[in-house]
């Protein structure tokens, strides 16, 4: 957890607030939640004042205002705190490596591949079939997150979440 | 360079016109290049096409709102005022991403260039000495990164096509081209921006970075890449506001339905 060495800083209240946030879930993948997603970034608590900094998944998804609203709602109702605040950070960019082992094995029984961000030549694992066999089918999906593959195997198309981790692009 | 530049810069800071000057050229490029891709929505040729350029649109729009709060932030206003109320000459996005989309293959070639643009642009940034530019650039290329490989499969598709399709390409490339030279610059403030290193290249060297990275995608094909005489003087140039009725005629739909009843809240 990252919460910076303050005197008056609450650590078990700030522990209550990350633990509470499990209880978030993603608007538009309700099977994982925001800490599943490595969304949650910073939790300080100073004098029942929450202070949540998260990371947006990408800069113009349009379920930030709204994912914002819902942890504000959840974070006001745990005991002892008084006052939220909630933020989006630029301080670190979210990217797909940050989704838990948890987050990774909850999309795929929802249908969402998780492809390894380290690995730029992988191809996700169907989630249905299991099979590494599959074509792109879109870069894009339903969400900025989401793009499209079809299983060579089993004949479906698939959803995988966007490996956002820089590279460098090559051409040619 | 000169000590890095203070995140929370006040109107008085000797760089804050230049500063702002330059994020609104950001800010209006992505604005423009949004709502040109949203133009395609239910009209582009194929299903995919749909959804790739709503998901561009959308990502683009995104970064133009990001842009303009950090504007807000600085004490330029409202950021829906900032993007739907500045009159034309205030704008500062480049002609190139205001020109209306013309056909298919004049939207492949101009999307694919821009988005290379800003993909250098953004590498660029990473190395700016005003923080929130450096902190977002990461974020920003990481999404690029689909823009780019997905316009340039279909560049490549085009530039194997034949037919009408290449006919349609080979007159697109004249077209795009035409309009290419106010991508480049970097409005009035050019050496103040460069020597301060809020903008680490100079217009010259963000061509040339850009001219080689397409000169490899290119290399393949009997496809030149455009030369820009980066220097000339411009009759017509966004960076300066100098903008054509393409953008009048953008605005006047963009702002249509706000302008029916302006105190109205979404």
């Amino acid at each position: 957890m990252n919460s910076p060495a303050q005197p008056d800083h609450d650590v078990a209240l700030c522990h209550a607030v990350w633990h509470a946030l499990h209880d978030v879930p993603d608007p538009e993948i309700p099977a994982v939640s925001l800490v599943d997603l490595g969304m949650l970034h910073r939790v300080t608590v100073t004098a029942g004042h929450a202070s949540v900094e998260l990371l947006p998944t990408f800069v113009g998804c349009p379920a930030l205002d709204f994912i914002k609203a819902n942890v504000t709602k959840r974070v006001l109702d745990v005991e002892d705190v008084t006052s939220a605040s909630v933020t989006y950070s630029t301080e670190a960019p979210w990217s797909s490596e940050r989704i838990t082992d948890d987050g990774i094995k909850k999309l795929r029984q929802y249908g969402i591949a998780h492809v390894n961000a380290a690995d730029d030549t992988d191809m996700p694992a169907c989630p249905y079939c299991g099979r590494h066999d599959a074509h792109i089918e879109n870069l894009f999906g339903p969400t900025p997150c989401r793009m499209v593959y079809y299983c060579n195997a089993c004949r479906q198309p698939f959803e995988a979440m966007k490996r956002t981790k820089r590279r460098n692009i090559t051409h040619g | 360079m000169t000590d890095a530049f203070p995140n929370q810069a006040t109107k008085d800071h000797p760089l804050y016109e230049a500063l702002v000057d330059f994020l609104f050229q950001l800010a209006d490029d992505e604005l423009c290049v949004g709502h040109r891709n949203a133009e395609w929505l239910g009209l582009a040729p194929a299903i995919e096409e749909d959804v790739a350029f709503a998901s561009i649109a959308q990502e683009e729009l995104g970064h133009a709102t990001h842009l303009y709060q950090l504007l807000c932030s600085l004490g330029e206003g409202p950021e829906d005022d900032l993007a739907f109320k500045r009159p034309q000459g205030e704008r500062r996005n480049a002609i190139f991403t205001e020109v209306a989309n013309g056909d298919w293959a004049q939207t492949i070639v101009r999307q694919y260039y821009f988005n290379v643009f800003e993909e250098i642009r953004w590498e660029t940034l990473s190395r700016s000495t005003y923080q929130p530019l450096a902190d977002i650039s990461q974020k920003m290329m990481a999404e690029e990164y689909y823009h780019v490989l997905h316009l340039e499969t279909r560049f490549r598709q085009f530039a194997k096509s034949s037919g009408e399709a290449l006919a349609r390409f080979n007159h697109a490339l004249v077209t795009v081209q035409s309009s290419l030279p106010d991508l480049f610059h970097l409005g009035i403030h050019e050496s103040t921006l460069v020597e301060s290193g809020i903008c680490p290249r100079t217009s010259a060297e963000l061509y040339e970075a850009w001219r080689e990275r397409l000169a490899n995608v290119m290399a393949s094909s009997a496809i030149s890449v455009p030369e820009v005489d980066v220097g000339s003087q411009l009759v017509w140039n966004g960076r300066i506001g100098r903008h054509t009725n393409d953008l009048h005629a953008m605005l006047e739909t963009m702002n249509e339905v706000a302008r029916l009843e302006e105190a109205s809240r979404w």
